[in-house]
């Protein structure tokens, strides 16, 4: 074979620039440019959403506990290299002088935060810090709490039995939550000093945080060994977190997707008609080759390095236009993507050679197969022509492995599916047009035809070849119809995604007594009226099955908001049991399906809430698919209004 | 004859070796050392020079003085001039005298040639006879020709006549 792999790598640019390889050089470099920049643009949307998510998290992995969260975690973290640091969150008064604010005084180590940025400047605004946490008995507050309490730079505030004096405003900083103290105002503080302050009681209500930072396959071990956390503690993922967020620009990248998918199977379709040009060309040459005493090892050697060049080049050009194409494509996404991307990682690289591999192989291989089987007497026999039968077998062999190889590479079995349907389809439909064309045509009389008239009677003379061209024409005017009819349902799904009065700010905590003032407020300035909705903090404490010793095991372990309204939510959809009807007495509640399926709730069964200091229970009487996305305050555990109004709001 | 193909039924003897007994690697093994070839059609690599259209047999054998024997074939044939032109820019004659040159260039100790003369002019045609004939005895090997030219036969040492597929 080492002879046949010398030969091949010596004749390479002659073969490429002599026609033959050329038009299978271009496909690859089209599937290539394609695949590469649709995987370069993903993977630049996904590390970026990943360092985004990071930043919202002030880590990549959180642990949290409503209570004090064993340190072992920490030495499990340094014993894998993993950085980390240590935060407690809670509501506390502060006070100045004779006037005091509610603020979420968060409690930090110095390594905080891992992820993200921490900005504290001077009253004057000239910078002090960007990360860490302030010397123990100084504290960083937010400009909202020196506004409300007048405090100037170095002013005394009291915390709980502690007295601080203010080092800095924070400007920003990572990990904000939307947690019950969230909607505070904040305050940094040493963690050394919590002791200090006494605040921290039996029931008070803490959030207690973990952070962690460090490579992905660090994280990885760290997550493998924490094996089972107690109900109490919950791991939070920089990498959920950026799926949820990156879950839009995924649906845009559908379309580059399916974009890349057409195009991908379109250079097949060229591939293979180049490599079955290619094939009756060099049966010649093979068979001179073996009539000068090329042996099968030869012939299969000189393809092979051939092929495998072609690889090489071709992917190299397909690579270097794909990131060229991913550029462009960022630069017209510059309105929707406003952040700077990270550079991409070597995946797209991999992608593209391993796309420009099977399309290679798939169509070429079993051509391959026929010309190192070549019998040199063909050269006496002048006979280079390659049998349809083998062609058949050749074209169903590509065809299966490209839908195979598209099924793994874009892991969407049921679109695949959807594809090769149609395919087949709109194949057999264009091939029975093409046929009935060459039909008609062939009643027409070309004998004394100029012009038009010979090449249509070439167009029956070349009945196969003719159809193919009907097949591919009407294949690659199939795709494109396609690909505009998405880009146009993209483009309406998002707009419609966002109604027009979309709210961009929510008010919380408003009273009751406030409702009316707050109401007449927005008539009068904006001329709309705000849709108000309850809102309680409760804790499901238990659950059980009228009539049935169930053991509920997979209750929800921490505190979830609820509400109480009459009419099912827009963005809402009832998918079991039935909404209670207005007046109705009976206290009810209806759940989300998916936390109701991970508690293994069904209707009927009666759910003990804690809220406002009252205990109550209520039946299941429905389960609700709720669009997230919606932009409407949305809730786990919606109460039908018999039951929500003894609750306080 | 010539291990190109296998009879029905029988066996053919070419330098010594039962070749219907061989594989085909093994066939080609014994044509690529010791076996020329020249053709009616010529065939030659169209995208191919004339030198390198000489160079292939000696390319698959692996041989490291493959373009010095080529020349040397080209300069036989007295075609050292035309060596950088590709096949489709020489005429009949021309691509019959690379084709010869291809022929000789592993030093056979046997050439087949097939009609070799059938696609060319009489003035061709006459002056490829008169190559082939006296590459014969400047290399000193063995001609087996098929011809239909009795002229072309008589030049012969030997004549076996073939009549649908017997030997007459």
């Amino acid at each position: 074979m080492s002879r046949g792999l010398v030969y091949g790598l010596k004749k390479f640019w002659s073969e490429i620039f002599s026609g033959d390889l050329l038009i299978l050089f271009f496909s690859i470099v089209l599937a290539v440019t394609s695949i590469s920049s649709v995987g370069f643009l993903g993977d630049r949307l996904k590390s970026s959403m990943q360092m985004q998510a990071s930043s919202i998290l002030g880590a990549d992995l959180v642990l949290r506990s409503a209570t004090e969260i064993d340190s072992k975690y920490l030495n499990l973290a340094s014993s894998l290299d993993l950085k980390s640091a240590e935060t407690a969150t809670f509501l506390s008064m502060i006070i100045a002088d004779e006037d005091n604010l509610l603020t979420s005084i968060k409690a930090v180590t110095p390594s905080y935060p891992l992820r993200g940025k921490l900005t504290v400047v001077n009253f004057d605004n000239s910078p002090i810090q960007h990360s860490g946490s302030p010397p123990q008995g100084s504290i960083w507050i937010e400009k909202k709490v020196s506004e409300s309490l007048e405090l100037n730079q170095s002013g005394n505030i009291i915390v709980g039995n502690k007295n601080f004096i203010v080092e800095g405003i924070i400007q920003d900083y990572p990990d904000r939550n939307s947690s019950f103290v969230g909607f505070y105002p904040v305050a940094i503080v040493n963690i050394n000093d919590v002791d200090a302050m006494g605040v921290i009681q039996t029931g008070s209500r803490v959030v207690y945080r973990q952070l962690f930072s460090g490579t992905q396959k660090n994280l990885d071990r760290f997550v493998e060994s924490l094996d089972t956390l107690p109900p109490n503690i919950r791991l939070q993922n920089a990498i959920d977190v950026g799926d949820n967020l990156g879950e839009d620009i995924a649906n845009s990248t559908i379309f580059f997707n399916l974009a890349s998918l057409f195009t991908i199977i379109i250079s097949v379709i060229a591939a293979m008609m180049a490599v079955r040009r290619y094939a009756s060309r060099n049966l010649l040459h093979t068979s001179l080759m073996k009539v000068f005493g090329a042996s099968k090892t030869f012939i299969l050697g000189h393809q092979i390095t051939q092929l495998f060049l072609l690889i090489i080049t071709a992917s190299s050009f397909g690579l270097i236009f794909g990131y060229a194409l991913q550029h462009l494509l960022i630069s017209t996404l510059q309105g929707i993507i406003n952040a700077d991307l990270p550079p991409p990682s070597f995946r797209p690289v991999i992608l593209g050679l391993i796309t420009a591999t099977f399309v290679v192989f798939a169509t070429a291989a079993p051509y391959i197969k026929i010309l190192s089987d070549t019998e040199p007497i063909r050269i006496l026999r002048n006979d280079f022509t390659i049998k349809l039968s083998s062609n058949f077998i050749i074209y169903l062999v590509a065809f299966f492995s490209m839908f195979g190889f598209l099924g793994i590479l874009f892991q969407d079995l049921k679109l695949i599916l959807y594809i090769v349907i149609t395919l087949v389809v709109v194949t057999f439909a264009l091939y029975s047009i093409g046929r009935l064309l060459l039909y008609a045509l062939s009643f027409m009389q070309f004998s004394n035809g100029t012009g038009w008239k010979l090449g249509l009677k070439n167009l029956v003379q070349r009945g196969n070849e003719s159809i193919l061209q009907v097949i591919i024409f009407g294949l690659s005017l199939l795709f494109l119809v396609v690909l505009a009819e998405t880009r146009t349902d993209l483009v309406d799904s998002w707009s419609e995604t966002l109604d027009e009065d979309t709210p961009n700010y929510f008010l919380f905590n408003i009273q009751e007594y406030n409702l009316k003032p707050i109401s007449n407020y927005f008539e009068d300035q904006a001329q709309i009226t705000p849709d108000f909705t309850p809102l309680i903090r409760g804790r499901l404490l238990s659950a059980k099955r009228p009539g049935s010793d169930v053991n509920f095991d997979n209750l929800m372990d921490r505190e979830a908001n609820l509400t109480w309204q009459n009419l099912l939510p827009v963005s809402n959809k009832l998918v079991a049991g039935k909404w209670w009807a207005e007046g109705d007495e009976v206290k009810e509640v209806s759940v989300d399906q998916e936390i109701a399926a991970s508690m293994d709730l069904e209707i009927g069964d009666e759910l003990t809430f804690s809220a406002g200091g009252k205990t109550f229970s209520v039946s299941v009487t429905s389960f609700r698919e709720i669009e997230w996305q919606s932009f409407s305050p949305n809730f786990f555990f919606i109460l039908s209004p018999a039951a929500g109004k003894e609750l306080p709001n | 004859m010539a291990g190109l193909d296998l009879p029905t039924s029988g066996s053919v003897t070419l330098l010594g070796s039962d070749i219907t007994k061989l594989d085909e690697d093994k066939r080609a093994q014994i044509r690529g050392k010791d076996v020329g070839f020249v053709f009616q059609s010529f065939h030659l690599m169209p995208r191919l020079t004339a030198l390198d259209n000489v160079m292939l047999p000696l390319e698959i054998s692996g041989d490291r003085y493959a373009m010095d024997k080529a020349q040397e074939a080209l300069e036989q044939v007295g075609l050292s001039k035309r060596s950088k032109h590709f096949a489709t820019q020489l005429s009949g004659g021309e691509k019959q005298r690379v084709a010869i040159a291809r022929s000789i260039v592993n030093k056979p100790k046997i050439l087949f040639a097939d009609e070799p003369t059938g696609n060319l002019d009489i003035k061709s045609s006459g002056a490829i006879t008169d190559l082939l004939f006296s590459l014969k005895e400047l290399i000193n090997t063995t001609l087996v020709l098929v011809t239909h030219d009795l002229s072309l036969a008589e030049k012969c040492d030997e004549v076996f006549e073939l009549s649908e597929g017997q030997l007459l």
